[in-house]
């Protein structure tokens, strides 16, 4: 008796949690093809790349301190292009790849200088994204 | 796994050709004397606690978890008797178990968590993962000076194996193994190793707990881990239980390690001097600039990120794995981001975290474990990638290369065979000179107790020796550590009476260097001429600090030992050894005569730098600090000089932390003093027939023990403690060394009955 209330109880608790969940992952869905709409359309896709990638160099070449604000704020643009324009993890590792060519082109030059310094963090970060990517992609498979 | 057993074999075989047969290599912080003197080494400091000097303090610390490692080395070496052999097996353990466990680790992942068939990516990605492992730089370094805690770097991955085997396969033995190793090498799983154990163990379990009960859906056996876990707690109990209880003492080195404030201060102060140290592009290049060849150290680290680009297999393991390598990344490198070391920071207010502020060196070894598992997995991507076995080959030949050219300096025995630190080329590798061995035999023989100061002095506690050939011993006093004498031989050893002993040795004042070591129950000198353990040899370290006040030349500190020695009672070869002048020697035990008061400076200063004594001839006179004294006793008693009764007193040591102290003709109070570290666990008890009794359940007397002589144990006793007896013994034993008598009861029950519960199990045919 005591154990079918139980089992009773805990398929409720389980279909409330599943609308739960079904709740957010639409509210989610809403609000992401909202923005997608007006700001991540296909027309803008060079136009969000071309950016991250611009302020990415720009932030590598020609600053030389470091900023949290410019580390966690285009990791987060990188985040949302990859979100919204369903780019695969193998593209973010190319371009932890190519940064880890820089990075060693400048270790060898200049040593552990802070613009060395700042594109391994950029490639912990990006590689960070890239792993988390890869979850979601084999979550989908 | 032909071409991974092959490469095991020469691995092994290849610390041989390290040194030289004859040649040891016992020197570094913590000493390897073990590999020389087995049975010395553990009856000196694997049985009885030891009086540790540190410059902060000095207090009694277990060093229980020497016995069952260094009972093995003394086992091995009373069939073998070379310490070379020792030393060049246990480096080709080191070496070999370690890429042969990473080896096995890498090729398990493969085949449970890829399900892959092909042999060739499986062996190809597995070896190179090894090799990684073993050949990176913090793998590699510090052979020439290891510490036993070092052994980590093949006892990670191998217990990790076998943990993985024992959760994967659900066999008992795997877990059994473990706890073998785990009493083997006690060193290394002690309260020494814990920052290694702390830094790797947690992480490794939690990475397993994933790994096999979310990824590969396996069950948990909670009655067997129970079971593990308590088979390895009582069969540890020998030395977890004196470092439990010396945790919760105040005033040991492991509580105010752990616990205090200061602590916690000094410990951020000191993260943040090495923080600039720390650089992430060495970590993702694997410490690069260390490697012989910065040129190759790209190679490793191109192809595994090559691998990730082109990973057709998307699996939860290169999630997890790469988790865990970001996280270990993060913990050894603490500067990415501000916001980052902001956080690091915060590490620090965790209760006992303060063991990992040279977090460098510290989470080196788990980062370095973690990146060779991704890189494996990223090199078996790359290969299915491919999936063409000439590429494959020639991807695994540069890689091999690059890792091995880059570590060519290892391979050779050049980082074993490396020069002492800031010295003129004197070597790490030393023949034993036979008249140091006798010397140490004569030190052994001495039938006197009383202290060793060695000269030349050091900055810390080191003692230098100079071999037969180009090499040099250079680590703690073998006086010390090998006879269990203690041996002042260096401003850190001497502590807190290093800035004293400077300011008289700069004056030259000979009379007070005689009354601060007679003071310090300091018997004889050890004096060793040998011009190349100091003119030219060693012009830096360890004497940058005392060659400014000592003499500077070996010529010149024959005077001062002349001048400071009473009779010499030993010459062989450049060593000699003199008794200190009778005349101001203070006995380890004796009744106070003149008793006399100071002021502390400690309370203004970091340590007294002025001597608080006055150099009167005099053996049994004390010098208490006024503070001290009016905590005890009252205005007028402290007020001036006092003259005190002085009963005869008689000695016998039954253990270094065990006496018997007969005291005849006492017929009022009386002030004793004992000239050993001031410890509050130093009890003092009436003695009865029975010494069982005395140890186990001792009659203590009324608490009234005071530090004296800036440094030793005083009791200040009245006839009423001792039943107003005027002849009688008394017991004084340190209280925490019972502690490891309950703790090796422990652990042999323990072992019985797990002993009776697997033969049982044997015998009813049953495997585990």
């Amino acid at each position: 008796m005591n154990k079918k209330k139980i089992h009773i109880l805990n398929t409720t608790d389980k279909s409330s949690l599943i609308k739960f969940k079904v709740q957010i992952s639409k509210q989610l869905s809403s609000s992401i093809d909202y923005i997608n709409k007006y700001f991540f359309t296909d027309k803008n896709k060079p136009i969000f790349i071309i950016l991250f990638l611009l302020a990415l160099i720009g932030d590598i070449f020609f600053t030389s301190t470091n900023s949290d604000l410019t580390f966690f704020g285009l990791t987060l643009l990188l985040v949302l292009i990859i979100l919204f324009y369903k780019i695969k993890s193998r593209y973010t590792f190319m371009l932890c790849l190519i940064l880890l060519m820089i990075m060693y082109y400048m270790f060898l030059t200049q040593g552990t200088s802070v613009q060395t310094e700042k594109v391994a963090v950029w490639i912990v970060l990006f590689m960070a994204v890239g792993i988390g990517k890869q979850w979601f992609e084999n979550e989908k498979k | 796994m032909r071409w991974a057993i092959i490469i095991t074999i020469l691995l092994f075989i290849l610390p041989f050709f390290w040194l030289q047969p004859g040649q040891m290599d016992l020197g570094g912080d913590e000493n390897r004397l073990f590999f020389y003197d087995p049975a010395n080494f553990i009856y000196n400091n694997g049985l009885f606690l030891r009086e540790f000097i540190t410059l902060e303090n000095r207090a009694y610390e277990p060093f229980h978890h020497y016995l069952p490692f260094v009972s093995v080395i003394f086992l091995i070496k009373s069939v073998i008797n070379s310490p070379y052999f020792l030393i060049s097996l246990l480096n080709g353990i080191k070496v070999s178990i370690s890429f042969f466990a990473v080896y096995l680790i890498i090729k398990t992942i493969l085949n449970y968590s890829y399900k892959e068939k092909r042999e060739l990516f499986i062996h190809s990605a597995s070896i190179l993962g090894g090799l990684l492992y073993m050949t990176a730089p913090i793998v590699i370094g510090n052979y020439e000076k290891a510490l036993l805690t070092h052994n980590q770097i093949f006892l990670n991955p191998l217990c990790f194996y076998l943990l993985l085997l024992y959760f994967i396969k659900g066999k008992f033995r795997y877990m059994l193994y473990v706890i073998l190793l785990s009493i083997i090498f006690t060193t290394n799983f002690s309260w020494a190793s814990a920052p290694p154990i702390f830094a790797f163990y947690p992480l490794a379990f939690l990475f397993l707990f994933f790994y096999v009960f979310l990824i590969l859906k396996k069950k948990i056996k909670y009655r067997q881990i129970i079971a593990g876990l308590l088979l390895y707690v009582g069969l540890h109990a020998f030395h977890i239980l004196p470092v439990i209880y010396s945790l919760l003492s105040s005033n040991s080195y492991i509580s105010e390690r752990v616990f205090s404030s200061n602590a916690l201060l000094n410990n951020l102060n000191y993260f943040y001097g090495i923080l600039p140290l720390s650089n992430l592009s060495y970590n993702l290049m694997l410490y690069a600039a260390f490697k012989q060849y910065p040129l190759l150290a790209l190679i490793p680290t191109f192809f595994m990120f090559l691998g990730f680009c082109f990973n057709p297999v998307k699996n939860k393991t290169f999630f997890l794995t790469g988790i865990f390598f970001i996280i270990t990344l993060y913990l050894v490198t603490a500067n990415i981001t501000e916001s980052g070391v902001k956080l690091y920071e915060l590490f620090f207010s965790i209760p006992g975290y303060s063991m990992f502020r040279n977090f460098i060196g510290q989470w080196a070894f788990v980062f370095t474990f973690f990146y060779a598992l991704l890189f494996g997995q990223a090199l078996y991507f790359l290969f299915k990638n491919i999936n063409n076995v000439i590429a494959i080959v020639i991807i695994c030949f540069i890689t091999g290369i690059a890792i091995i050219a880059g570590s060519w300096n290892f391979f050779t025995g050049g980082l074993v065979n490396t020069v002492l630190f800031q010295s003129n080329g004197v070597k790490v590798p030393m023949e034993i000179d036979p008249n140091y061995v006798k010397t140490l035999e004569h030190v052994r023989n001495l039938k006197k107790n009383g202290a060793f100061v060695s000269f030349p002095f050091t900055d810390s506690y080191e003692t230098v020796i100079h071999g037969t050939n180009d090499g040099a011993y250079q680590g703690p006093s073998p006086i010390n550590w090998l006879v269990g004498t203690i041996d002042y031989n260096g401003y850190t050893s001497i502590s807190p009476f290093g800035e004293i002993i400077f300011s008289l040795v700069k004056e030259r004042n000979y009379t007070g260097i005689k009354k601060l070591l007679g003071l310090m129950n300091v018997e004889y000198i050890y004096y060793n001429d040998d011009p190349k353990i100091y003119d030219r040899t060693f012009p830096g370290n360890p004497y940058n600090s005392t060659r400014a006040v000592f003499p500077r030349t070996q010529s010149e500190y024959k005077t001062l030992v002349k001048n400071i020695a009473g009779k010499n009672i030993y010459h062989q070869g450049t060593y000699y050894i003199y008794e200190t002048d009778k005349n101001f020697f203070h006995s380890e035990f004796y009744a106070v005569r003149d008793l006399k008061l100071y002021s502390n400076y400690k309370a203004q200063l970091f340590t007294q730098s002025k001597p608080f004594f006055d150099f009167s001839q005099k053996t049994n006179d004390a010098y208490l600090d006024t503070l001290t004294c009016l905590s005890f006793f009252n205005k007028d008693f402290c007020s001036s000089k006092k003259q005190l009764h002085t009963p005869e007193i008689y000695i016998t040591k039954i253990n270094p932390t065990l006496y018997k102290v007969n005291v005849v003709n006492a017929k009022k109070e009386y002030l004793l003093i004992f000239s050993r570290s001031f410890s509050k666990s130093w009890d003092i008890s009436l003695a009865t027939n029975n010494i069982f009794k005395d140890v186990i359940a001792p009659n203590k007397l009324v608490e009234r023990q005071i530090q004296a002589n800036g440094y030793a144990n005083a009791w200040y006793i009245k006839p009423s403690d001792v039943d107003n007896k005027s002849d009688y013994t008394l017991i004084i034993q340190l209280a925490n060394q019972k502690i490891f008598y309950i703790g090796i009861v422990v652990t042999m029950l323990t072992a019985l009955i797990a002993l009776v519960f697997i033969v049982g199990l044997l015998l009813r045919k049953k495997r585990l």
